[in-house]
Formats: C-alpha cells, structure tokens, sequence
C-alpha cells in the first residue's frame, strides 16, 4: 500500500494492483518482485525486494485471489484497461 | 495562563511544530519524487517517505489535541492537573513511541496498511501512553470544580479515539476484513471523534476569543455533535463501496456520507456567527483567523470536497485516485491542523505572557500557508481529474497517465514552497515567544479585566 494500491486503497504512486495477473501475467509480476535490481517504468523506481521464488509464488497466489474478489463494479473499472492492451 | 500546570502544553506544542517540519520534508521528498527527483530513493523510497509522512502528521496532530487538553481542562475544570510530572513522563513515552516507529519505517520494520503501519508490538506502548494521558485529564475534569459541556465534549473525543485505537490491533488475514476494520480507526477517527475534539477546542477559543455567552456557544456543540454521529458513522460506508463487502454499503454510504458536510457546515456557520455576535474585542487577531479559517476551511476540504468524491457513481471512477489525495490534503489542513495551530497561537501570549497578538509575521504565516495548501489543493485536483480521465476512462497505461500529469506536481511543489514559507514564519514566531514563565499567571488575570469591553 506504499506506492501501489490494492483495492483502490494505497500510495497512487504505482499502478493498481486489483487483477494484476490478469493485466500482467505471473512471470512477468515474480521476476520483477524477485529482481536484485529496482524495476523502474518511466524511470519511476520501485524497492528491489529479491523475494525467494516461494515468496514471489505466495504474492501472485494472493494477487489472483484479490482479483477474485467482487468489487461492486471497480474490478471492471480496473481490468478492462488491461485487455485492451492486449 | 489561570494554573501553573497549563504551562505542560508548551512542550507538547513545541513537539508538534518539530513533528509538523519533518512531515513537510517527507512531503516535498515524495512531490520531487513525482516529477522524477527520487535521488534518496536507496534509503527513502517513496513508501517509506509516504507512511513517515502520513505519520507524523498524526502523530503531531494527536500531540496538538493532547496539548490543548492540557491547556484546556484545568481552565474548564477550574483546577490544576492532577500530576504535571506524569504529564511530562506521558509526553516524554510518547516521542519515543514516535520516534521508535518513524525510525523502523527506514529499515522496513512496519506494516503495509495505509495510516496503521505501526507494528502492533509498538501498538501495546501507544495504549500505555493513551491510557496514562486519559488518566490525567479524567482525573483533573472529575476532581474539578465544574464539568462543562466544552470540556466534556473534547474529553468524549479522545476517549473515543482511543477506543477505536483498539479494533486497528485485531489480526485478520483477510485483506478485506483487515481494511473494513482499518476504517473503523482511520475512518471513525477523522470524520467522527475527532469532529468532537475539534468541536471541544473552536468552542473554548470562541468562548475567549468573542466572549459570547458559553450557555449559547455549547448548545450550538450540542447540534454539531448530533450532526457528526448522525452522518459521521454510517458514512463510514463510502469507503466499504468497491473493497469486497456487500452492496448495501453503496446506499448506506451513499446516503450518510452526502449527510457528513452538514457537521462541518454547522461549525462553519457557527464559528461565523459567534464571531459577529460576539461584544468581546479579544486583542489575538492572529489566534481568531486561525479559529474562524479552521472553521471555514474544513467546511470546504472536508465538507464539500469529501461530498464531491463520495457518491458512489463518481467514487467508482475516483477511487484509488490522486483526488482521494487532494480531499485528504485539504480536509486535514482545514479541520485539524488549523484547529491545532489556533490553539497555540492562543496559547503561546497567555503561558509566556509575551502579548505579540497582532504581528505581521503572524498574519503572513496565516496567509502564506493558506494560499500555497490551496494552490497544491487545486494542484493536485486537476492531476486526479486528468488520471481519472486518462487512465479510467480513456484506459491509459498508469504510468503514461503519470507522467501526463507531472507538471501539475511542479505546480504543486511551487505552492508547497510558499505553504513551508508560511509554516516557516509560524514556527519563527513560536521560537520567539520562549519558554513558558509563571509570571504569566499574573498577568492574564489583569488581562481578562481589561478585556470585558
């Protein structure tokens, strides 16, 4: 909730993080969570966390089951972004 | 200053002002690392400069309404404080909870949840120190000489605030079920209880500064605190519309929250009101702009600019938007960073007994800082409605959407300068008041003599 937000709820410095996976994909989202070296789009950085592979594993397992969730209508606020990109 | 224990206030006011500076500097890191300056980013990253910031602004706001309790109830209760020494241990532990959290925050040792990141360890020490302050100030009202509604009032605030401290600290594993009770705090905090405290605080200074008669001024906090439970707690709804809990709350919140302005328009109108009613020529002009602007403004950043957002058909493209930032910014300048800094602008001339009531340091702190917040205010408004544009409804990447609206944080940072420079000048005139004397005593009571007409 620092720089992201989940939920709606967070730092509005990086992207919503509700139906990341869907947007993104898995590997994508466990190599940058697992990077020694800060991911940086646009020259924005975010913290290297070098998480363990179980680690990153556990994070997406939590992001698929956020975006699970029934938002009242925001979930579709937020994925359609991603499937137009696709 | 009428009892030599009030003096204690000074040094949670001097706190405040120390608190208040380096929540500045961690805003204007953030703000530079918005347009791309993020150079401390190896040892403050973004987030940690974020929950040190938001912190610490409740940190000093808390040390703020403590300070003005210690003010207050004696003058209310017409006694001393029961303990000045406890009083002072209690300001003491609390600096150190503060500053044990601020410093874990650089080493990554808190938790993710947006305002509650102090770890729950930590938690224990804050409940020890909130009960010790409680003690002191029920202790002092109950062994005094009358309890009135204002002091009643404030009292019921930070009882209940500390109260609603405790579901923060229940573990759930559900981030859904963990957030529907974050709000309890956040939420039941800022647009409930704290309503109270900041009720409680305009109607003693409007009681001194106006000198109309109390039985009116505390009828009118009847009405406020009716106002603030009616729409206060169910308005807590408006943040449950789109984290993963029933739809009932889209109408509920929907309804209460339309109702929350109404407390503060009901302030606004009241501190308006006793001001021109008002037969008393208090000579602390700059303490009467800080009350009526607090009063006023709050009616905007809170009322109206919460009102704004807060309907469920515009929440859902807002929320998680730079206009939650926006509504936070001016809703807690107006509300209660004013209130705070009234309090020790009364304050300060009656503990020291320097009577500088009307300077003009003092009016162009007051201008200054209003005019840059509402210059980063308005700043920060166009970059939301451009983000929620751009990326809700045109469906631009978050970061494209980001880097389109830097330049509205250059303006930010241009007006931040001029708020710092208004905070700047409060803080210089703060340091130039000096130590609290116990001559002061004296005279304020041939002050108030002068005073009546």
């Amino acid at each position: 909730m620092g720089c992201h937000s989940i939920l709606g709820e967070g730092g509005y410095y990086a992207p919503e993080l509700t139906k990341v996976v869907e947007r993104r994909g898995a590997p994508l989202i466990k190599a940058i969570l697992q990077s020694p070296v800060p991911w940086a789009p646009n020259g924005r950085k975010m913290v290297a966390y070098e998480m363990s592979e179980e680690e990153a594993e556990a994070l997406v397992a939590y992001f698929n089951w956020i975006g699970g969730i029934d938002l009242n209508g925001f979930e579709k606020i937020v994925s359609p972004l991603a499937k137009d990109k696709k | 200053m009428k009892y030599k224990s009030q003096k204690v206030a000074y040094w949670f006011f001097a706190l405040c002002m120390l608190l208040f500076s380096l929540q500045i500097v961690y805003g204007f890191i953030m703000g530079f690392a918005r347009i791309g300056m993020d150079g401390l980013h190896e040892w403050i990253p973004f987030n940690t400069a974020r929950a040190v910031h938001t912190n610490l602004l409740v940190i000093w706001l808390l040390t703020g309404f403590m300070g003005a309790a210690y003010y207050i109830i004696p003058e209310e209760a017409q006694r001393e404080l029961v303990s000045v020494k406890w009083a002072y241990i209690q300001l003491i532990s609390l600096a150190i909870v503060g500053v044990l959290a601020i410093t874990g925050y650089h080493f990554n040792i808190w938790e993710g949840r947006k305002f509650l990141e102090i770890p729950r360890e930590l938690d224990y020490l804050v409940v020890a120190n909130v009960l010790l302050f409680l003690g002191i100030i029920l202790t002092t009202l109950f062994k005094g000489k009358r309890q009135t509604t204002t002091a009643l009032v404030l009292t019921m605030g930070l009882v209940f605030a500390a109260l609603l401290y405790l579901p923060g600290m229940i573990w759930f594993d559900s981030q859904v079920t963990d957030s529907f009770f974050r709000w309890w705090v956040v939420h039941l905090w800022v647009e409930g209880v704290w309503e109270l405290i900041m009720g409680g605080i305009l109607a003693f200074l409007l009681i001194k500064l106006t000198g109309v008669d109390r039985e009116v001024i505390e009828k009118w906090l009847y009405v406020i605190v009716g106002l603030t439970f009616l729409s206060g707690v169910l308005g807590t709804g408006h943040h449950y519309y789109y984290i993963g809990v029933n739809k009932i709350w889209l109408v509920v919140g929907g309804i209460f929250s339309a109702l929350e302005p109404l407390a503060f328009l009901a302030m606004a109108l009241f501190a308006v009101y006793m001001y021109r009613k008002g037969e008393k020529n208090h000579p602390n002009k700059i303490a009467l702009f800080w009350t009526i602007g607090a009063a006023i403004v709050s009616f905007i950043g809170a009322g109206l600019l919460g009102f704004a957002h807060t309907l469920p058909q515009t929440n859902l493209y807002t929320h998680g938007t730079l206009v939650t930032a926006m509504h936070a910014h001016y809703a807690f300048w107006g509300a209660y960073a004013m209130i705070v800094l009234a309090i020790i602008s009364y304050v300060m001339p009656n503990i020291t007994g320097r009577k500088r009531y009307d300077h003009i340091n003092g009016h162009l702190a007051f201008w200054l800082s209003n005019i840059g917040m509402l210059g980063m205010v308005v700043a920060m408004g166009v970059a939301g409605v451009v983000q929620v544009y751009l990326e809700r409804r045109l469906g631009m990447d978050f970061m494209v959407a980001q880097e389109e609206v830097k330049i509205h944080f250059v303006v930010m940072l241009i007006n931040a300068s001029l708020f710092t420079t208004g905070i700047g000048l409060y803080i210089y005139e703060f340091i130039k008041y000096g130590r609290p004397t116990d001559e002061a005593l004296e005279e304020e009571l041939d002050e108030e003599q002068v005073l009546v007409n």
